[in-house]
């Protein structure tokens, strides 16, 4: 099981989705590079570095077997990946809230922008003061203002609501969910890498025979409702469904997108 | 053979340890933890340390302290208000490997 970029970690399957299908079946889930507990390199975000990490991995865990492969929005697109260049080690794909091209995700600068600016907003003024002065010994220009900011909540509202909660509340668990964060976008080129992917071109995705389920809320982004609806058009043996929430389907929907992956494992 | 008190204050003196050392900042060594402390509120823990905990409960108990499993059965509510007693009932609860 593969998480998304930025905040995820295998934190968004462990303690929902990974324990209900490990009711019959043997279930892994890992930090993806630079994420979680996993070791942060400066450089290695491209699509195919995380497939050939997805890859190491599954002959390491199942060698000489097919796997099935679930992945969240970037851990979508990484499965995918692994999938399009080892389609005879996969079993069944189930891609959630996959978005193509990567690239247009809006969710690079300007969600890091975004969140920083919550994060400060939820800090007191002696706080923000030793902040802007710890940021300017490094060299770094600062965001100090954090007005009431629309776009912020629609970042925010891309996250689950524990982790909204927690940077809107400030603390010990905002600074360490925005450290996490900031380190990966100041300290690695996930940004410059992801940005430089290339989108999946029809014919290599019209090529892919096995069976995939393509999962997508409601309530998302209409770059990912058009990313769900190309997918379930050129994918030969794609099935298409669509639950009620927004991109933050693994924490919103839990138990109803658990009951669909397990269906569609064991179908 | 112990009361079923004696086995809780165990299980909380053994749980606030591992705690402790997932955290592991200066701060955990010393804050008290009893059965009302709650991890998001109280100990500020993140799902990722969670995680952590999760293993060291398995590695401490066995399989059959299905932490995972036994989060999973609840709404979302409960899980952001888990206190520290919770996890010592629940664990009481499990057949124990000893």
């Amino acid at each position: 099981m593969l998480h998304g970029m930025f905040l995820g970690s295998m934190t968004t399957w462990y303690f929902s989705t990974g324990p209900a299908l490990a009711a019959n079946r043997r279930v892994h889930m890992y930090d993806l590079r630079g994420h979680g507990r996993s070791g942060r390199p400066p450089t290695g975000y491209r699509i195919g570095d995380q497939a050939a990490d997805l890859a190491a991995l599954v002959a390491r865990l199942a060698p000489g077997e097919k796997v099935s492969l679930v992945g969240h929005s970037y851990g979508a697109v990484i499965a995918l990946r692994y999938a399009l260049d080892h389609p005879e080690t996969v079993e069944r794909l189930v891609l959630v809230e996959a978005p193509l091209p990567i690239a247009s995700m809006p969710v690079i600068e300007t969600a890091r922008k975004e969140l920083y600016r919550g994060f400060v907003g939820s800090l007191t003024p002696w706080q923000r003061v030793l902040l802007w002065f710890n940021r300017r010994r490094a060299g770094r220009t600062i965001v100090a203002r954090a007005p009431a900011n629309p776009t912020k909540d629609r970042w925010l509202g891309m996250l689950p609501e524990g982790q909204r909660t927690a940077l809107e509340a400030g603390g010990r668990r905002a600074e360490r969910l925005f450290a996490q964060m900031d380190g990966l976008a100041s300290k690695t080129t996930i940004k410059q890498d992801v940005l430089a992917e290339p989108d999946v071109a029809d014919a290599e995705l019209s090529a892919y025979q096995g069976r995939v389920l393509l999962v997508y809320g409601t309530r998302t982004m209409d770059a990912l409702k058009d990313t769900g609806r190309r997918l379930a058009r050129v994918l030969p043996n794609a099935r298409l469904a669509w639950l009620d929430g927004t991109h933050a389907l693994p924490w919103e929907s839990a138990r109803p997108l658990s009951a669909l992956i397990g269906e569609f494992l064991d179908a | 053979m112990k009361s079923n008190e004696e086995r809780k204050a165990e299980v909380l003196q053994e749980v606030s340890q591992m705690i402790r050392e997932v955290i592991g900042e200066a701060w955990a060594q010393d804050a008290p933890i009893t059965m009302a402390t709650s991890f998001a509120q109280d100990l500020q823990v993140e799902s990722i340390e969670l995680v952590a905990l999760s293993e060291k409960l398995t590695q401490r108990y066995g399989a059959t302290v299905d932490f995972p499993g036994w989060l999973a059965g609840m709404e979302l509510d409960a899980i952001i208000g888990l206190t520290v007693g919770q996890v010592v009932d629940f664990i009481a609860s499990c057949p124990s490997k000893e």
